[in-house]
């Protein structure tokens, strides 16, 4: 008995394209210890599980000058080391904006061509300063782009800020959720290993609830139901 | 071990009796604020629920407590090995806050090398299983999984699943990461069984273990159980994730798809009508059936079967008329290829054909005795 000639091209289910976007700027310098382990722990985690793996389809994009891709959104299980960041340059958001509308538009046609259904695509921003770009216009207007509801992949922002991050340019950024950190809570070091590790979190209870699980705090989520893009 | 049988506190039990942390487990979680260790009661887990948790009534999870004490032995035997059973309710101020649980055996862990390379112990689940490319495992430092291995644990779930629905326990939640496996052995452990129901449960929503036939929000009950036994045992066999499961049907060796494993399988997957899905046991019966026949001569092991089971598998022919034709298919790069006519004797162990190795052996024995036999004629005539 066999079905392989009634097999139709099935759905491998959903997917949620997930942008984890640090700043690495020059003032992010003495946390780049802190970055590296935690991102190494991002990682490891994806790699040991695979069922988180197929659910979130991670890219890793660092951000100063300009931004780089540091893991696109291929397949954790072939990755053979962990990428590392180093911190220089300024803060500049325009570039990564504009970056992140490309790469989404890649990554998710790369999705559906594997038959992953794509949710909204969700990217978690944490930086420590404010926008350095020249014109200083230029990076809402990058990020009106991605933001722009009419392009239907627009993905949903959630911001961690820290250091000399913004509280009014992380709202303006956010399209969820918006963190600052409270100095009188703890360094910065400290609020850099909690974000990422509420990030994480988030990411793990999203595989089991199946949609994107928004961290209300450094504990408790607010949930936040996304449905697929229509193509 | 720590085991249901040998819990050391009563069914329901104080706070205050549990409440020293020891290794912490798991932080918050779904229904769970954390898991930690006691460190009064060491290889007992408590699961602290978050507030407005657990969601089913206090009378089932009671009930579900006290289950195995009205169980066989056989019956509370494969509780003690192979489920993590709630063991006691524990209680503050007149709530329910939270339940105990034994700890997985040590034979559900292993060393893992990271992306690092660095080596780290972990829980071994099936989401480790399930997987075709040999280098997924030899990346990660293990071997890759027998054919045996891969039927014992099968074979396993299905004794789990078959003992739940035969006490009317809904699990409904079979994935990846809520069964645990033991390289070798093949012995399951399934975790996550406090939230069960009995009769029926609520929906758990999880990517691609889904019912076609049970819509998002419907409750759960043993028929929709079967349907994801199936899948977890057609996953562990073939080691095909994702939801196209006649992908991961077509992968499995010949001697299985077009077998009773597969026709039950098939029919499990297919049926619309959720009743009349072949039960749990009956997966199990064809299971022990193939692994019987997988293992001849070596006593089989024996491992608890219900009073009800039945003596032998009931395979009902699949009801669908639009059931494809059968025809062969390339084997999954995990599984020897097929067909394998003459097996090396000393070649790479198969599902299919076993018995010939040792069926060309005795002929060849028979043709030496009846060689000498001749010999000892001609020479003492």
């Amino acid at each position: 008995m066999s079905t392989s000639d009634a097999a139709p091209a099935v759905s491998r289910g959903k997917g949620l394209p997930t942008y984890v976007v640090l700043d690495v700027s020059k003032s992010m310098e003495a946390h780049e210890a802190l970055l590296n382990k935690t991102l190494e722990e991002i990682l490891e985690t994806l790699y040991s599980n695979p069922r988180i793996s197929e659910f979130i389809h991670l890219s890793i994009i660092t951000f100063s000058t300009r931004p780089h891709v540091v893991l696109g959104m291929t397949g954790i299980s072939d990755l053979t080391g962990v990428p590392t960041v180093q911190c220089r340059g300024t803060t500049n958001f325009a570039p990564l904006f504009e970056l992140l509308r490309e790469r989404i538009d890649v990554d998710l046609q790369r999705l559906l061509a594997t038959r992953i259904t794509p949710l909204r695509p969700v990217v978690f921003l944490l930086t420590d300063g404010a926008p350095a770009d020249r014109p200083y216009e230029r990076w809402t207007e990058a990020l009106s782009g991605l933001t722009d509801p009419s392009w239907k992949p627009h993905p949903h922002l959630i911001t961690y800020g820290f250091g000399e991050a913004v509280e009014s340019v992380l709202k303006q950024m956010s399209t969820v959720a918006a963190f600052i950190a409270d100095p009188r809570q703890g360094t910065n070091s400290e609020a850099l290993s909690s974000a990422l590790a509420s990030l994480l979190n988030s990411l793990v209870a999203s595989v089991q609830a199946q949609r994107l699980l928004v961290p209300e705090e450094v504990k408790g989520y607010r949930s936040l139901p996304l449905d697929p893009i229509e193509y | 071990m720590r085991a249901w049988s040998d819990r050391p506190v009563p069914p329901v039990v104080p706070f205050s009796e549990v409440a020293a942390r020891g290794r912490m487990i798991a932080g918050e979680n779904g229904e769970s604020e954390m898991i930690y260790e006691s460190a009064g009661h060491p290889g007992w887990l408590v699961k602290r629920y978050r507030p407005g948790f657990p969601l089913q009534p206090i009378e089932e999870l009671d009930r579900l407590i006290d289950l195995p004490s009205a169980m066989t032995p056989a019956d509370r035997a494969l509780v003690d090995t192979a489920f993590c059973w709630p063991a006691a309710r524990i209680v503050k101020a007149g709530g329910t806050v939270g339940v105990l649980m034994a700890m997985a055996p040590a034979d559900f862990s292993v060393g893992m090398r990271g992306i690092s390379g660095e080596t780290r112990s972990r829980l071994l689940d099936i989401d480790q299983l399930v997987q075709t490319e040999p280098g997924f495992f030899t990346r990660r430092g293990w071997e890759v999984p027998a054919p045996r291995e891969r039927l014992a644990v099968a074979r396993n779930l299905a004794a789990a699943g078959a003992l739940l629905e035969r006490h009317g326990v809904v699990y409904g939640d079979w994935s990846y990461a809520n069964a645990l496996w033991a390289r070798g052995s093949g012995r399951v452990f399934v975790i996550d069984m406090d939230s069960c129901g009995f009769g029926e449960r609520a929906w758990v929503e999880c990517n691609t273990w889904d019912d076609p036939f049970a819509p998002a929000g419907t409750p759960l009950t043993v028929h929709t159980d079967r349907y994801k036994l199936a899948v977890a045992v057609l996953r562990c066999l073939s080691g095909t994730r994702g939801s196209d499961f006649p992908a991961a049907f077509d992968a499995l060796p010949a001697a299985l798809r077009d077998g009773p494993v597969g026709k039950t399988l098939w029919q499990t997957l297919t049926e619309g009508d959720v009743t009349a899905r072949p039960s749990s046991a009956n997966l199990l019966a064809v299971l022990d059936a193939e692994q019987e026949a997988r293992t001849p001569r070596r006593p089989v092991t024996p491992v608890p079967v219900p009073d009800t089971a039945p003596s032998r598998a009931v395979v009902p022919e699949p009801r669908r008329a639009s059931r494809p034709a059968p025809h062969r298919i390339e084997p999954d790069p995990v599984f020897a290829p097929e067909p394998e006519p003459e097996p090396e004797p000393d070649g790479p162990e198969t599902l299919d054909g076993e018995w010939v190795p040792t069926a060309i052996a005795a002929c060849a024995v028979v043709l030496l005795l009846l060689a000498l036999g001749g010999v000892v004629v001609s020479l003492f005539p």
